[in-house]
């Protein structure tokens, strides 16, 4: 409840790039795309949360083998990521993608995740 | 593990993560990863293919199955809230 909520707050949608009579809105056609700061964010915590990797430190350069991952719990992971995000990280994506930074990067060009 | 059979445990992962209820739900998941877990070092290539088979038989039942429970309504388990 408090997550969603937090995540209400946070995303771009609602943070206002007019005011006008003390109205705050967001102009049609304006970018509603995450931030990097929050896409970064969320993904380590995604991360942080799979149990095999409870109690270690991640930061965005890791990779998922230095957090003791295999192809599996990669995969476990990416579609955490994916249902987090609202996306699907197709196929062909989803084979190369072995970092944090990859993830992140792959989201950041992905206008639809929220 | 080759990329096909990565691809074939997202799908699973993916679909099983649509169910409804959560006990359904619950059990795919852990179901298909315990099931690849236990088959990860599996190098005979007649067994792999016999496996490949009846997960992706296994799919087109989740399939069924996560529609079918879409269709009926549920209440939300004490530990869901």
């Amino acid at each position: 409840m408090l997550r969603s909520l937090s995540k209400v707050l946070n995303s771009n949608m609602f943070r206002p790039t007019t005011s006008m009579n003390g109205y705050l809105y967001r102009n049609y056609g304006s970018d509603a795309r995450l931030g990097d700061k929050e896409i970064t964010d969320r993904v380590i915590e995604i991360v942080s949360n799979y149990d095999k990797v409870l109690g270690k430190t991640v930061s965005p350069s890791t990779t998922f083998k230095e957090l003791g991952l295999d192809s599996l719990d990669a995969a476990d992971v990416l579609v955490a990521v994916e249902e987090d995000f609202g996306i699907e990280i197709p196929d062909e994506e989803a084979d190369r993608i072995s970092s944090l930074k990859e993830t992140i990067d792959f989201i950041k060009k992905t206008p639809t995740a929220k | 593990m080759s990329n096909k059979t990565l691809q074939l445990y997202r799908q699973l992962i993916r679909e099983s993560k649509k169910f409804k209820s959560y006990n359904f739900k619950e059990y795919s998941i852990r179901r298909v990863s315990l099931g690849f877990r236990e088959n990860k070092n599996v190098k005979n290539s007649e067994e792999l293919d016999k496996l490949y088979k009846s997960a992706e038989e296994n799919l087109q039942m989740l399939k069924r199955q996560t529609l079918i429970n879409s269709m009926y309504a549920h209440n939300k388990l004490v530990v869901e809230q």
